[in-house]
């Protein structure tokens, strides 16, 4: 472990390294936000009692889980850095707003009176007495406060921010561990460190000659002129940087065949034309995520699946299959301005396997052959595939299937069920890469149960428009991905625990698409 | 007629249905040491706060120099009046220099401000005059605020070395030598004690109302000077004012007092110093 450990960071250390910047941008600029409206919100609660229910209402807003309150915040700021920074900064209030309260709170009343009776103005007493007093306090709550956002941030890539959170999910949704572990241990270290650092700040502003110090530096006007000068002219850079370039913003879902699609699309356009790309994958809110991150404009394209865009986004009813495809194409472009591009060519859709033994046995072929043997087999699939509207009740109607067990399980233990002989039936979908080599046999869907999932690129209209160059690029990719290729390159992360990046560049490479190097 | 620097007229103050003062009528000559005794929660905090509005009459009027102190700007006017609280109340965040000169900061600081604020209002040529001038003055206020700190310091008898200690890291003499300097630091015309020599021992008390005594034989200034100990009222006023529930026993030298007693309450206040006098008292 230790050593798988050590070589990924050795052979990733450029991933790692952005992630770690991007971690620590989003933690800290959220951090310093939380800071200044904290300190001000405190403030003015503690001086104006009428202001209390600010107090009431960060608390309440502090028990929101932080999942959701990422979730909240999607229809108003769409996914991305901003609502994670939003999020993070409405969390870090609460210790902020009540350790500052709670600190002028606790000042001996005859300090503050001193202080009036030798003529301080209400400000003066703030400035001089209150907020210095209570520094302490505040210090600890910045300290507390840096060190949860920073571990919440992690978790901020679930609404598509980047950071070290990316790591881990990547990790869990591939089934890879040591990129999970990765992840955590880099998030401790960095949490850490700055506890670390925060605490050796704590003990400066302590009371004593080395707060006089620390505070003559912060008056320094030419050392804080600098230190403003360095921020705004890499803020300007940053600006100056994406605005040259044109960048196309692709998101992709958070499993396996979705990260290796992202790359693809991603080295594509990078390889093929001038655009900057900006890549924003394993987005887990899934498909309404990123639907609303193009009708704001976040997002530019994302691999999506046919059957997927009849009912998920487009919330049809009735079964899809590929000849609708037109209409459905009609109907993304008149109610979302979105198109989809020509298939990739693979099919990733529902089926039901059944290991090699049993279909032999039972000498089984096809859904229906399942009838007269159902009694004596048990049928596993995760848990939603039993709540799902094309899912199991739908599938044992139609082939009227009476199973002697079910089993809810998850989808990595799956095939560990299978080849344990706990399960004899299972659902899959075509393209797992856990298939590929397996043997496990998909029985044919010959009632026409199951409908149309293709892989195909959704983009908006906008975008073609605004990147001319984009389409024929694109229209390179049409009909050239088999589900035999995606299921193999499912296989080589999933199992071989390549990265989805090579994966992607090798396939692009191997099919002549971008010359390789 | 003497001159009086602060007059009580029919001042009343109550907290809600409790008349803490119902009607007190003192004039307070310039110049005077006076001291008030009297029980406790007899309203002595509050007759003091009143001069410096940090609690206002419910009716009355009270004077400074004529002028009825509710009319007056009340920044200017407790800036003008040294004020050192019951308890002693230092700055825990500020060490001993920065305490003392707390207010005549406040004040570079509001001049300053005001200074700035009148340049910006003048034409360019002047401006850098103003600049200029306000630099030589801000240079000369800082040689002579550190004269006046030592000053100060001479004063109240405490040691340079001990400037740039924090109040923590003082003895209870040593705080209340600090909350005196720091009362009397903007040279205040009049100077409020409220049980300023509280918890200390008998030796240090005494050497600090030998200071005060001392302080207010040189600077001519009005003080007024609340304590529980009748011996200290009766040593250290020129007059004292003998309280109990918020009006005035008895308003005299202490000779006066101690001879003529008004009421029974201050007879009573007084046997204890007369026997100590007379030698009758030996557990003391
Ligand atoms: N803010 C307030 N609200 C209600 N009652 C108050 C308030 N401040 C003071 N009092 C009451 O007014 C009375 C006089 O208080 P004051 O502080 O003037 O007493 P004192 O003579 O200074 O007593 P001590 O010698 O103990 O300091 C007391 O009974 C006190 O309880
Ligand atoms: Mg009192």
């Amino acid at each position: 472990m230790i050593g798988d450990l050590f070589n990924l960071f050795m052979s990733q250390s450029h991933f790692f390294l952005n992630l770690v910047i991007e971690h620590l941008e989003i933690s800290l600029i959220s951090v310093l936000l939380a800071i200044i409206v904290g300190l001000g919100l405190g403030i003015t609660v503690s001086e104006y009692p009428r202001n209390k229910w600010i107090l009431t209402l960060v608390n309440i807003i502090y028990t929101i889980p932080s999942i959701a309150l990422f979730g909240f915040l999607i229809p108003i700021a769409g996914v991305g850095d901003t609502n994670a920074i939003i999020a993070l900064t409405i969390y870090g209030l609460l210790p902020m707003v009540r350790n500052t309260y709670t600190g002028i709170k606790t000042i001996d009343p005859g300090i503050i009176e001193a202080a009036r009776g030798m003529g301080s103005t209400d400000r003066q007493i703030l400035f001089k007495i209150k907020v210095p007093l209570a520094l302490p306090h505040i210090m600890s709550a910045i300290r507390n406060m840096t060190v949860m956002t920073v571990a919440l941030t992690g978790i901020a890539s679930f609404i598509g921010a980047g950071g070290l959170g990316v790591a881990i999910y990547r990790g869990i949704t591939t089934n890879n561990i040591t990129l999970v572990v990765a992840g955590s241990i880099l998030i401790s270290i960095l949490a850490l460190g700055i506890d670390f650092i925060l605490a050796g700040v704590e003990k400066i502003t302590a009371f004593g000659p080395s707060r006089k110090k620390f505070f003559s530096i912060l008056k320094n006007k030419k050392l804080i002129a600098a230190v403003l000068i360095v921020i705004l002219s890499a803020g300007a850079y940053v600006a100056y940087d994406n605005s040259t370039h044109k960048t196309i913003h692709i998101a992709s879902k958070a499993y396996t065949e979705q990260y290796v699609l992202g790359h693809i699309l991603e080295e594509l356009i990078q390889d093929q034309t001038d655009y900057h790309v900006d890549l924003t994958s394993g987005i887990s809110g899934g498909t309404s995520t990123i639907q609303g991150g193009l009708a704001q404009g976040e997002f530019d394209m994302y691999p999506e699946y046919t059957g997927v865009a009849w009912m998920t986004v487009l919330s049809n009813s009735g079964l899809y299959d590929e000849s609708m495809f037109n209409q459905l194409n009609n109907q993304l472009k008149s109610e979302l301005s979105e198109t989809m591009l020509t298939p990739y060519g693979f099919e990733n859709t529902y089926a039901i396997a059944v290991p090699k033994a049993v279909a032999e046995k039972y000498n089984l072929k096809t859904i229906s052959d399942l009838r007269a043997v159902a009694g004596q087999l048990t049928f596993g699939a995760e848990s939603d595939y039993f709540s799902r509207a094309d899912g199991f009740e739908n599938l044992t109607n139609t082939y009227g299937l009476k199973f002697k067990d079910t089993m809810d399980l998850d989808v990595s233990l799956k095939y560990d069920a299978v080849e344990q002989g706990k399960i004899d039936v299972v659902e899959v979908y075509t393209t797992d890469g856990r298939l590929y080599g397996s043997d496990l046999v998909i029985l044919d869907d010959d009632l026409n149960f199951f409908p149309s999932y293709y892989g195909v690129t959704i983009i908006r209209e906008e975008s073609l428009k605004e990147y001319p160059d984009l389409l024929p690029v694109l229209n390179k990719l049409n009909g050239k991905i088999t589900t035999e290729d995606m299921m193999r390159m499912n296989y080589e992360v999933d199992v071989e625990k390549k990265d989805p990046k090579d994966v992607a560049h090798e396939f692009l490479v191997q099919k002549g698409l971008i010359s390789g190097r | 007629m003497s001159d009086n620097i602060i007059e009580f007229h029919n001042v009343k103050k109550s907290y809600g249905d409790h008349v803490i003062i119902p009607n007190l009528n003192v004039n307070i000559e310039r110049g005077d040491f006076l001291t008030i005794i009297g029980s406790s929660g007899c309203g002595k905090t509050t007759m003091l706060k009143m001069i410096n509005r940090l609690i206002n009459p419910d009716e009355g009027e009270i004077l400074i120099d004529g002028k009825d102190v509710s009319e007056l700007d009340v920044i200017k006017l407790r800036r003008s009046i040294g004020y050192s609280i019951q308890g002693t109340m230092l700055f825990p965040h500020l060490t001993v220099r920065e305490n003392i000169s707390y207010v005549p900061d406040l004040i570079a600081e509001d001049d300053k401000k005001a200074f700035k604020y009148e340049s910006t209002q003048d034409n360019k040529l002047k401006k850098i005059k103003k600049d200029k001038e306000l630099k030589a003055k801000e240079k000369s206020r800082d040689a002579t605020k550190e004269q006046e700190i030592n000053k100060w310091l001479d004063i109240v008898g405490l040691d340079y070395s001990l400037l740039e200690r924090f109040p923590h890291e003082l003895s209870g003499g040593q705080k209340q030598r600090v909350g005196i300097a720091r009362a009397l630091s903007a040279s205040p015309k009049i100077l409020l004690m409220d049980e300023p020599f509280g918890a200390v021992d008998e030796i240090t008390r005494g050497q600090l109302q030998q200071e005060i005594k001392k302080i207010h034989e040189k600077t001519n200034i009005t003080i007024i000077f609340i304590t529980h100990d009748i011996g200290e009222a009766l040593y250290l006023g020129k007059h004292v004012i003998v309280m109990d529930e918020g009006e005035i026993n008895q308003y005299g030298e202490p000779a006066e007092i101690l001879n003529n007693p008004a009421t029974p309450f201050v007879e009573k206040l007084c046997e204890r110093t007369k026997d100590i006098i007379e030698g009758k008292n030996n557990s003391y």
